[in-house]
């Protein structure tokens, strides 16, 4: 199993972050998005850091897991630095390495760049280490509701989010099993020329699909036996509701957000 | 190929909140030719145990010694090696196969391991036999097969890799009473015909009692015991301790003991035995 691909994992725990309505938290990380490619000075840029490092610190996730787990992240975040640090040619020949003239502009864009992709793949990644998949899919549900007017599918889509989050631990899972099985039967898949690599998927790749299609077809037969029939009608055991907490929260992040406008320039 | 366990520990997924410590200190010793019984609750940490022996994974700390391979520190030559040598079957076996017919699917594993194809499509007959499989199935896709017929395919094609050690994880789960009777004495034939180490992981203890000549019994990543099956009598409390069944042969004997007093006199623990035993009681009965 991969095991330093950890956005999508769920972390138990009790911290004010875990605690904070799921709708919030996305409602936060979009006005956040926005924040991130408004940022244009050194000193807003540092707010948003404070901001997520602040929250990474509350939820009370060992940071070295959350580090650990970007380690995919962190080769487009040094890429991108180095596009637009080779590329760019804004303002003032700082020095030269092998021929290439870095420029003071293309320094400065090239942090920028880097800072708003980490930023906003650290505070994603946060969100679904604190939140249940189930509670993503609610809020999802509930804050697209108002679409449901228009005749969107709302329902259908939360429920299609919620099966695909719930089915990719299990089809990981299923995954490494499937290649142990074969690997037991002499399979190998690291070695040799790319195209017997690739003829080697196909023993993993066959009974993945088959299972899982087994699954998907149980899984519905399981729902209608239980009399299923999509929205119409459908009261929910989980009902959202705005805390206190969530006050408090709405309130820090309103007063980060002037502060941040006041910081641009 | 002796079988040698030192001080193994394993984690999965360590230095993160899911870290779990599944081997805790893990010494044994299996001797080439014996047939265990590896037995435990689920979680006991028996697959993880068995994922071992062919190099699938590979221990935390402590050292596996097959054969004249050492774990950790064996080549990716030598692991293939391994693989052959040693024939692991997993739960739920029928899971793996893939090709479009049954006989594509059973020269599978051979092909990987560098087998003449000729050769071994000779001993194809032979092997379907085995496993009570009939040869018209070769040409069967092998999906369209039930159940417990593509597991019978599943082990088939391991048997064809011709390993030394077989290491069996549930390998009756799921199929109907004669079935599992059926492939166990397959099992035990093996053993006894060829010499075959054979490790079996079970839950059930009848199983292990009439088939295995050394039951380990696992618990919370840990050895709780290794016995002879006759031994796991004095063991009752501790099994029961953990949760385990006690095998019902040894059950009725035990309640033959309190209730009529009687004699325990055959070397093994077998329903036939136990039969014989209470007739003997009866015609003695009759007599006086």
């Amino acid at each position: 199993m991969n095991q330093s691909l950890i956005i999508g994992q769920y972390v138990p725990g009790d911290s004010i972050i875990h605690r904070i309505d799921p709708r919030l938290k996305i409602i936060i990380i979009f006005l956040f998005v926005i924040a991130v490619f408004m940022a244009n000075s050194f000193w807003s840029y540092m707010l948003l850091y404070f901001f997520v490092f602040i929250s990474v610190g509350l939820s009370q996730i060992p940071s070295s897991y959350i580090l650990k787990g970007l380690k995919p992240v962190w080769w487009i975040i040094a890429f991108t630095f180095l596009f637009h640090v080779i590329f760019n040619s804004e303002g003032e020949v700082l020095f030269d390495i092998f021929g290439f003239n870095i420029y003071d502009g293309a320094l400065i864009q090239g942090i920028n760049i880097a800072s708003r992709i980490f930023l906003l793949i650290l505070l994603a990644t946060l969100l679904t280490l604190s939140t249940t998949p189930l509670s993503v899919t609610d809020a999802v549900e509930s804050l697209l509701k108002p679409l449901k007017k228009l005749r969107f599918p709302v329902h259908e889509l939360a429920l299609m989010m919620s099966i695909s989050l719930r089915f990719i631990p299990t089809l990981m899972q299923e995954m490494d099993k499937i290649s142990k099985a074969q690997a037991a039967r002499g399979l190998d898949f690291t070695q040799g020329k790319f195209k017997d690599r690739f003829k080697a998927l196909l023993p993993l790749l066959i009974p993945l699909l088959i299972s899982a299609f087994k699954r998907a077809e149980e899984l519905a037969l399981a729902m209608e036996a239980r009399g299923y029939r999509g929205d119409e009608g459908r009261t929910k055991f989980r009902q959202l509701k705005y805390q206190k907490l969530d006050l408090v929260v709405i309130i820090i992040f309103t007063f980060i957000l002037l502060i941040f406008f006041m910081l641009r320039t | 190929m002796d079988i040698i366990f030192k001080d193994v520990n394993y984690t999965y997924q360590p230095n993160t909140p899911f870290s779990h410590h599944a081997l805790k200190t893990i010494n044994l010793e299996i001797q080439s030719g014996s047939f265990i019984a590896i037995v435990g609750h689920t979680g006991s940490g028996k697959s993880t145990l068995l994922q071992h022996l062919n190099g699938l994974l590979k221990p935390t700390s402590g050292q596996i010694s097959l054969g004249n391979t050492e774990l950790p520190g064996a080549t990716s030559k030598q692991l293939k090696d391994l693989r052959q040598q040693v024939g692991l079957v997993f739960q739920n076996p029928e899971h793996q196969l893939f090709e479009e017919t049954v006989k594509k699917d059973l020269l599978f594993g051979p092909k990987n391991f560098g087998f003449n194809v000729k050769d071994v499509e000779k001993e194809l007959n032979d092997v379907m036999e085995q496993v009570g499989l009939d040869h018209t199935v070769l040409e069967r896709s092998p999906f369209e097969l039930s159940g417990g017929q593509m597991r019978r395919v599943a082990i088939a094609g391991m048997l064809l890799v011709k390993p030394q050690v077989l290491v069996l994880d549930e390998p009756t789960a799921g199929l109907d009473p004669s079935g599992q009777k059926e492939m166990l004495q397959m099992f035990k034939a093996l053993h006894e015909m060829k010499q075959h180490t054979i490790i079996l992981v079970t839950h059930s203890m009848e199983d292990a009692l009439n088939y295995a000549e050394q039951v380990v019994v696992m618990n919370q990543g840990q050895i709780e015991c290794v016995n002879k099956p006759e031994d796991l009598m004095h063991n009752q409390e501790r099994l029961r301790r953990i949760g385990l069944d006690i095998p019902e042969p040894i059950e009725s004997i035990r309640y033959m003991k309190e209730r009529l007093g009687l004699e325990w006199q055959e070397k093994e623990y077998t329903e036939e035995a136990i039969s014989r035993t209470l007739i003997e009681y009866i015609k003695a009965g009759a007599t006086s």
